[in-house]
């Protein structure tokens, strides 16, 4: 069965509430009910016939063609399959999921997996600010899951993250990993200012040294590392080849905050 | 004068029935400014409501952050003259404070001996960051930080000198380790600062000093507020309908966002079809987004006519009328007497609700 697909049909004159098209809401649902599905975001009522040529059968695996980053909410809050987007995405990229697959072939707007608790991610091009960040009317960021960003990450990138793993090809803003309670990022090139600003616990890897770093993290030198080597091999095994090595100069803090997280400057 | 609308002068009705006309189109407008008071942003909130569009005010952008911090760490806020007659060490974050209000310091700090308090230490200020300009002489000052670090590094530093964790090869030598102390050891230590001059990481620091302390002796925050009336209608905003200022309310329930809802950025972007902007409290300086149908609710004598596709006079909440609204000196909403009554124009909350019922008025015929 080829993926149930939905096809833009042209420029939207309103952002899009994408978050009733996911495969456990639709596997149930006629193609009549799916196109009745309301999608809009203001008081001109817009379905997904409206707007989309919608092709194919399987709901497990849905795809979004020509979507732009007004399309918000793709996937979020999604528990089960997978959803492949090509285009770009807008705000909340997969907030809230718990399981499930999302890939993003362009770029994603702000708070994408935002308070996420489980399944993957994965962003070709940018996201916006607060990646991983702190869903409204939640108190933590990302719980769980894996997040890669192939392009930049905006502002607050990983803000209040209590678990899982974000992955940022680019650069990263300002505040990355701030106030960070657990969780790991890695960052493969430059970040903005104030980098684990008030980070409790969690890691941040940076590949390349940041060109500021806080005074409220204490160097504790180069060290050796297994968790890094460890960290290597499982990306390696998931199709995720970086190298890390196992030497790295630690920073532990934010002394601001609770002061147990730490910096890891790959060495 | 009466009311305006583009082009020349119209009837007030005319104006009125333009604006609901205006209106009764739109597909998701904005309701923004909101610099009114209490009775005018409850018009503006059942106004939005109705046409499903968004509301904003002119300091959205702060309001939306002091909400943020508020409902994911909570805080513990001092009044006004809670802090002027309490507290003994007074910390303030940076001259955004005074910018704000630039009477602060003599208010803080009145020369008179004030009501009892705790503790027996005499009062003083500290200043964070920033050069101070006119420091009342009576007042013991110590500044930290000026021309050097940045606010954040500022706050950073003192919250892990605040907490007693080491921070690189400073020793007690360093100016915040003894501004720790003096916090530490204050009787009623208050924290002074602007929200707008500050990001949400820095915030969430000065919070978590404010724990620390608050476990062996008592602290709070100050926060200064914004600008416009904008805590009174933030609050009628949060009672109304549960959510803050940059809220829409197009879906099932009301959803607020401070980013996609801020007024500037959905006209920019053309989300918006509409604006109503709301500026009936002669504040100066505020900044009106461009770019789509505009009906302009104006209380001052130069409100950029010919600009607004329709334009009408209003009264000033608290000069013209009796007016509700967030008074900083009482840290709550209080009425305002109306400092020249004058009964020629039509309040805020009346000219909405007219608007309101000739839109129900279309909507049925």
């Amino acid at each position: 069965m080829s993926a149930l697909t939905f096809e833009l049909k042209g420029k939207p004159g309103q952002r899009l509430d994408m978050s009733p098209l996911t495969p456990a809401r639709l596997k149930d649902l006629k193609p009549k009910e799916i196109e009745a599905l309301a999608v809009g975001a203001t008081r001109v009522a817009l379905t997904v016939g409206d707007l989309f040529k919608v092709k194919g059968k399987d709901a497990s695996a849905l795809r979004f063609v020509g979507t732009d980053a007004r399309c918000d909410k793709i996937g979020a809050a999604l528990t089960e399959g997978e959803i492949v987007v090509e285009g770009d995405a807008g705000a909340y990229l997969g907030a809230a999921m718990k399981n499930g697959k999302i890939e993003v072939k362009g770029s994603a707007g702000d708070l994408a997996g935002a308070s996420m608790s489980g399944g993957n991610i994965a962003i070709d091009g940018d996201a916006g600010e607060r990646a991983g960040g702190v869903l409204v009317g939640d108190t933590l960021g990302m719980k769980g899951g894996l997040l890669t960003i192939g392009g930049n990450a905006g502002p607050l990138l990983g803000e209040r993250m209590r678990g899982g793993f974000v992955i940022v090809g680019g650069n990263a803003g300002d505040y990355a990993g701030g106030r960070m309670i657990a969780g790991t990022i890695l960052l493969k090139r430059k970040v903005g200012r104030f980098a684990g600003y008030g980070l409790r616990r969690g890691s941040l890897i940076f590949m390349e040294e940041p060109k500021e770093l806080l005074p409220t993290f204490g160097d504790c030198g180069v060290l050796e590392f297994n968790y890094l080597r460890l960290l290597e091999h499982w990306l390696r095994e998931t199709g995720r080849p970086i190298a890390l090595g196992g030497r790295a100069r630690r920073l532990m803090g934010d002394m601001a905050a609770l002061g147990k997280g730490e910096m890891l400057i790959l060495a | 004068m009466a009311p305006k609308q583009k082009g020349g002068g119209v009837e007030a009705a005319s104006a009125l029935l333009r604006a609901a006309q205006l209106l009764g189109r739109t597909r998701f407008p904005v309701i923004g400014g909101l610099l009114t008071d209490i009775d005018g942003a409850v018009a503006a909130l059942a106004l939005a409501k109705k046409l499903r569009g968004v509301i904003d005010h002119a300091a959205g952008e702060e309001l939306a952050r002091g909400s943020q911090i508020m409902r994911e760490r909570g805080a513990s806020p001092a009044s006004f003259g809670e802090t002027r007659n309490r507290a003994d060490v007074i910390v303030m974050v940076g001259s955004g404070p005074l910018k704000r209000d630039p009477g602060l310091f003599q208010d803080l700090f009145p020369e008179e001996k004030g009501l009892p308090r705790p503790g027996d230490q005499a009062r003083r200020l500290i200043l964070l960051g920033d050069d101070l300009v006119n420091a009342p002489t009576h007042v013991k000052l110590t500044q930290v930080g000026q021309g050097g670090s940045d606010l954040p590094t500022l706050i950073a530093r003192l919250g892990a000198a605040v907490a007693e964790r080491p921070v690189g090869d400073e020793g007690q030598g360093d100016p915040l380790a003894q501004v720790a102390e003096s916090l530490r050891t204050a009787a009623f230590a208050v924290i002074v600062y602007s929200v707008a001059d500050l990001d949400e990481p820095a915030l969430f620091t000065i919070l978590d000093m404010v724990r620390h302390l608050s476990v062996a002796t008592r602290a709070a925050t100050l926060a200064l507020a914004a600008p416009g009336n904008g805590d009174g209608v933030n609050l009628c905003s949060t009672w109304t309908c549960g959510l803050p200022v940059r809220t829409s309310f197009a879906g099932s329930v009301p959803e607020h966002d401070a980013r996609r809802f801020a007024a500037s950025r959905l006209i920019e972007s053309g989300e918006a079809d509409a604006l109503v902007w709301i500026d009936a409290l002669a504040e100066q300086g505020v900044r009106r987004p461009k770019g789509v149908p505009t009906i302009v609710l104006s209380s001052s004598d130069d409100a950029g006519e010919g600009e607004a596709d329709i334009l009408i006079e209003v009264a000033c909440a608290g000069r013209d009328h009796d007016a509700a609204l967030y008074l900083p000196a009482i840290s709550g909403i209080g009425l305002v007497k109306a400092a020249h009554p004058n009964q020629d124009k039509p309040t805020v909350a009346a000219v909405l609700n007219n608007i309101s019922g000739l839109i129900d008025k279309r909507e049925a015929a």
